[in-house]
């Protein structure tokens, strides 16, 4: 006998309430839980029967205890991505903070953070590499990686004014396109995920990434510093696109070309506005709308169970439109009407709050605010 | 079987021993064997089994794959060719080790040597 959808989203909610946020357990817990419950179904008892007999001998913490014992035996293979990691933000901060008072320098701290997010990936990644070589999609790490390190390569030129800031952004965003679009190709072909290196490797990562943004999120709302909302968005994009193709690995049911076009339009529409003013402006603003469409679209689609935060990413779209109606002169600004800004901001924050921890919906929601904060 | 301590030690060597007579098994799979193999006298639990089979991961002996099964991921585990040696040896000391408790325990009054010196440190 197998469990139904509903079941297994039952067994999914219990483990996230109890504390159980690492994607790749809480995925195993799940698979766990739903065989000990088919087991015992088998044997004639009803799902409820087999439910208390199951869970209820555990101790409260008894996942969160499993969690932090996991997580302590494979976070040492991780620490030179760590240090860069905490040097990266610490970095961002404190950049931020010489923004707030306007002391020289703050440019300077930008860069070692960028510097030293774009070196934790890289540890990151060629130590994941390293330890995983019997997984197959190698090429597909390297390639993605390379196109997001040369991105942030090409921004610090543009930010120092370098030359050849505009080929290397241009070098960047295509290697960043074509290997998104080829791996998000790879997922829909081997909807099983066998063997596929990146999404493993995020999944680990993935917690991580989610506290990295939720630190920056609040120090957006409070000044006004461009290259900040953009790494954040930057980020939480990568971070969406990755979830969503986890999503499409891990529920097949939903693995169709329906999905498939919708990410390849996230993808596109995320990737293409990074080329900044090589891009004409109307563009860009078209595939930002777009994109607000196609991911929240994907958030509804993808979630393996509905919540109120399932239904207040529809703001997004609302506002990214909006937003564009107000840029191309057909609606006045909404810049100074803080009664509305508060509200949606709430809402935003409620949205990311509500939603489960390092899912679609909630990484969707903070690249949301960071664009939203962007704009105001 | 009542004593943990007991299990606790052995689970690594348990693992790896399953693993290895198979080309690949998932969690639950490997606590059902466990529990059939030892006619109900070992149930792993889930503390007991996620966070050796991760350790096992993270130190190379293992490699994973995920597979969709009645519409929900599975992951499954194999031993890499570093983790098949170390099966062989974990398995050949804990033999050993029971041989030498066993004659401990069975001791009666004759002194009792292993084919080697045995180290379990």
């Amino acid at each position: 006998m197998n469990l139904t959808n509903d079941q297994r989203d039952d067994i999914r909610n219990f483990l996230l309430s109890r504390g159980l946020a690492f994607k790749p357990l809480l995925d195993e817990m799940s698979d766990h839980v739903a065989c000990d419950l088919e087991n015992l179904m088998n044997e004639g008892m009803s799902y409820e029967d087999a439910w208390k007999q199951t869970i209820n001998g555990l101790p409260e913490n008894h996942f969160n205890q499993i969690q932090k014992e996991t997580m302590e035996t494979i976070n040492h293979r991780f620490t030179i991505s760590r240090v860069f990691t905490y040097i990266g933000m610490i970095s961002l901060i404190i950049a931020t903070i010489f923004k707030i008072m306007h002391l020289r320098g703050a440019d300077g701290a930008v860069l070692i953070g960028i510097s030293a997010l774009g070196l934790s990936l890289l540890a990151g990644s060629v130590s994941g590499i390293y330890f995983n070589r019997d997984k197959e999609g190698a090429m597909r790490v390297v390639a993605i990686v390379a196109g997001i390190v040369l991105v942030m390569i090409a921004y610090m030129f543009k930010i120092l004014h370098l030359p050849g800031a505009d080929q290397m952004i241009t070098l960047g965003v295509l290697t960043l396109l074509v290997s998104m679009v080829i791996n998000t190709q790879y997922v829909y072909n081997n909807a099983s995920g066998r063997g596929n290196l990146f999404t493993f490797l995020h999944g680990k990562h993935s917690p991580g990434i989610e506290r990295f943004l939720l630190i920056m999120l609040p120090f957006l709302a409070f000044i006004s510093l461009k290259l900040g909302h953009l790494i954040v968005i930057f980020a939480a994009g990568l971070q969406f696109i990755a979830l969503v193709w986890s999503a499409m690995e891990k529920d097949t049911s939903k693995n169709d070309w329906v999905t498939l076009g919708a990410v390849i339009t996230t993808c596109v529409c995320f990737a293409i506005p990074m080329f900044g003013e090589l891009v004409v402006f109307n563009l860009r603003l078209l595939l930002v709308t777009v994109f607000s469409f196609a991911g929240a679209f994907l958030c509804f689609r993808l979630e393996p169970s509905r919540s109120a935060s399932s239904y207040l990413v529809c703001i997004a779209p609302i506002m990214f439109f909006a937003s564009a109606l107000v840029k191309l002169g057909w609606m006045n600004s909404f810049a100074d009407n803080w009664p509305l800004n508060i509200i949606v901001s709430i809402a935003m924050v409620a949205a990311i709050l509500l939603s489960p921890k390092t899912s679609i919906t909630r990484t969707f929601m903070i690249l949301s605010l960071a664009g939203y904060l962007l704009e105001l | 079987m009542e004593s943990k301590e007991f299990i606790r030690g052995i689970v690594k060597t348990l693992i790896l021993k399953l693993l290895s007579q198979k080309k690949h098994m998932y969690g639950y799979e490997i606590t059902q064997r466990v529990e059939e193999l030892s006619k109900g006298d070992i149930k792993l639990t889930y503390g007991a089994l996620y966070p050796i089979l991760y350790k096992l991961e993270a130190e190379g002996l293992l490699t994973t794959t995920t597979e969709v099964v009645d519409n929900r991921a599975r992951k499954y585990y194999a031993l890499t060719t570093e983790g098949k040696k170390l099966a062989k040896d974990k398995v050949s000391e804990l033999q050993r080790f029971t041989e030498v408790v066993k004659g401990i325990l069975n001791d009666n009054g004759r002194a009792i040597r292993p084919e080697g010196p045995v180290s379990f440190a």
